[in-house]
């Protein structure tokens, strides 16, 4: 999966990289508009991270760009701004998601995850880590083609541990994946602990392994280790 | 006092002032010739008697009608200076006292001595200046209050640029953004006014710009390094050798770059209410939103073992969609917030009122001060904008929001 970072700030598309590279996507950047047009002009990307706000010109102009030729790449934007309007211009140009910085890694991966589900499977591709399968589609789980019956809460809590699994999701991520960032999410780390231990409970009395690893008082980590 | 009152009360005194005088000078100017021609008129028949008492040597005889008496009785006296005066008498024919003007000499006829009094009444005279002085007093009063209503319409029509400059003063608001105008005048005090205020409220919305623009991109320009923060932070703990001391150092950095992002975002999102940036207004259920928010707060309700109580009444409000959600969102958010254990949430909601009310502690703020920015009671981990926000959002629909503490119940009315 090639994936493309469009973001002028050196610190914050490492960390993008890094954290995508470990999850076995190909990276490549642009720090600027020109670089960024050169890229999507000679390559195909799988999903492009635009950043709005570019030293040399705006990620929504990269985007009619890129619309105006028709190309499938998934598009998500990361900006500074979370102003409504551009949430809303962004994805009436075409961009298959918005994020506000600041944001989790996690979320950003996850977030990378679905669209690149929607653009390549059309949303059909079930997920798959062992012995789980979650349809994506169809919004369901089941161990071993047992399915297993889950709440909202806990739907979106195993979709979002296995798009990073093998890494530590703080509680402050999982929260704010959860119940969106209008809410404090120190009010729902009780919850949290709550939600994971029915999910646990739920997986493993169909017969599924114990994945989720809580890190003492950091989060949590999906992993066969 | 308004300016056109007391304008016209010292005009209205002034004019009456000077009528008086004029109308007193008037009659005393007119009732000064008429006895001149009184005179005049004694001298002339004194004159015909006399020339007739130098042709005759006889007294002419006397012919007195009601419009002239004369009378001659013989005197020793021998001052021939005639004298004028006025004499009252009783009339039979008139039965009434009638002035006369009366002219006294002396004159001699055949060595003897009389002494003639003539007398004209004065009836016509003092009827002429009666009239006089009623036509006067007439034409005065007409001409005062004429004056009366055309400075009334008159100083109306001048005032009127004015008053439009001074309405709009009124009006004038910063934050809702309502420039001033001013109708052209070719007044020179009003034109320099309209002037004045013009490049002041210019100079002021500027100013306000100018602040508002920097609050926006200093929170904008915020975002960035808490990114980076963020993204670091969520690298760093994929660490596996990082100690439990070091783990709870990171929580709490986690902790404060949530605050900070948050409090950027209160922040933010006060400046673009203030600058009217949510504009767009639809239809809202607001009785469906704040079922809907209840179900969103219901993990943490639970939690707290709060109650809930509603009592809501299906309401449709014009506003925008995502203030009537902050609303609402801050509103019941507080309620759990500074509630108690096993406490509990009253909402009720009418065609124009909403309260929400919840048991809690007395907060240490002023009841007057809860809606301020960062006001916020000793024991509360909130940011202290939650409030504030809600206040700014009713200003901008011109909503009534009030803040009570009856009997341990924190009471926030909010009337449509």
């Amino acid at each position: 999966m090639k994936i493309l970072i469009v973001e002028d700030e050196k610190a914050i598309r490492e960390s993008i990289v890094i954290y995508l590279t470990d999850e076995r996507y190909l990276c490549e950047i642009a720090i600027d508009y020109l670089s960024a047009l050169d890229k999507i002009e000679l390559y195909e990307y799988d999903c492009i991270l635009l950043d709005i706000t570019l030293p040399d010109g705006s990620g929504l102009s990269l985007l009619k760009e890129l619309k105006s030729t028709n190309r499938l790449d998934g598009v998500l934007i990361i900006s500074a701004r979370n102003a409504i309007d551009d949430r809303v211009e962004g994805l009436n140009l075409g961009a298959d998601d918005y994020l506000t910085k600041p944001f989790h890694l996690s979320e950003l991966s996850a977030r990378v995850a679905a669209i690149i589900r929607r653009k390549q499977f059309k949303g059909n591709k079930d997920v798959q880590f062992n012995e789980i399968n979650i349809d994506t589609f169809a919004k369901t789980v089941s161990i071993n083609k047992t399915p297993i019956e889950l709440t909202r809460r806990e739907y979106d809590l195993i979709l979002f541990f296995v798009s990073n699994k093998n890494r530590v999701v703080s509680k402050n991520a999982i929260a704010e994946h959860l119940w969106g960032d209008e809410m404090d999410a120190v009010d729902n780390f009780d919850f949290i602990y709550t939600h994971i231990k029915n999910l646990r409970k739920k997986l493993t009395d169909v017969g599924c392994k114990d994945y989720i690893h809580s890190i003492y008082g950091m989060g949590y980590k999906f992993s066969n280790q | 006092m308004k300016l056109l009152s007391k304008y016209n009360r010292i005009y209205l005194t002034a004019s009456i002032i000077v009528f008086l005088i004029t109308g007193i000078g008037y009659y005393y100017v007119v009732s000064y010739v008429l006895i001149d021609q009184l005179n005049h008129s004694l001298k002339e028949e004194l004159n015909e008697i006399k020339t007739y008492a130098h042709l005759n040597n006889a007294l002419l005889p006397q012919a007195n009608t009601k419009n002239q008496l004369i009378y001659y009785k013989p005197t020793n006296n021998t001052i021939t200076k005639a004298k004028y005066s006025n004499v009252s008498e009783y009339v039979i024919e008139e039965k009434e006292i009638i002035q006369f003007r009366q002219l006294k000499s002396i004159i001699t006829v055949n060595g003897h001595n009389y002494e003639v009094i003539i007398r004209e009444p004065q009836t016509e005279t003092d009827d002429l200046l009666q009239l006089i002085f009623f036509i006067t007093f007439i034409i005065a009063a007409f001409f005062v209050l004429l004056l009366f209503i055309i400075n009334r319409l008159l100083l109306q029509k001048i005032w009127m640029p004015f008053q439009y400059t001074l309405s709009q003063i009124q009006r004038f608001n910063l934050s809702k953004q309502n420039e001033i105008t001013v109708q052209p005048t070719d007044i020179t005090e009003f034109e320099s006014l309209n002037n004045a205020v013009l490049s002041m409220s210019g100079k002021v919305n500027k100013e306000y710009h100018s602040l508002k623009d920097f609050t926006e991109n200093a929170s904008h320009e915020m975002q960035t390094p808490l990114a980076i923060l963020n993204a670091r932070l969520d690298l760093l703990i994929q660490n596996e050798n990082i100690s439990e001391k070091e783990i709870g150092q990171l929580q709490e950095m986690y902790g404060a770059v949530n605050r900070l992002t948050r409090l950027n975002k209160s922040l933010l999102l006060l400046t673009k209410i203030e600058n009217r940036q949510f504009s767009e207004s639809e239809s809202i259920q607001l009785d469906q939103l704040i079922d809907e928010k209840i179900i969103q707060f219901s993990d943490l309700i639970k939690a707290r073992n709060i109650s809930i109580e509603t009592d809501i009444q299906p309401l449709e409000l014009k506003m925008n969609h995502h203030l009537a959600d902050i609303v609402i969102n801050n509103l019941i958010s507080n309620a759990i917030h500074h509630n108690l254990k096993n406490g509990s949430i009253t909402i009720s909601l009418e065609q124009d009122e909403l309260m929400i009310s919840n048991t809690g502690s007395e907060v240490s703020i002023d009841p007057e001060k809860v809606f301020e920015r960062f006001q916020k009671s000793r024991q509360s981990e909130g940011l202290g904008l939650g409030l504030a926000i809600v206040k700014q959002i009713c200003d901008q629909y011109n909503f009534i929001v009030r803040y009570s503490f009856v009997d341990n119940l924190h009471i926030i009315r909010l009337i449509f």
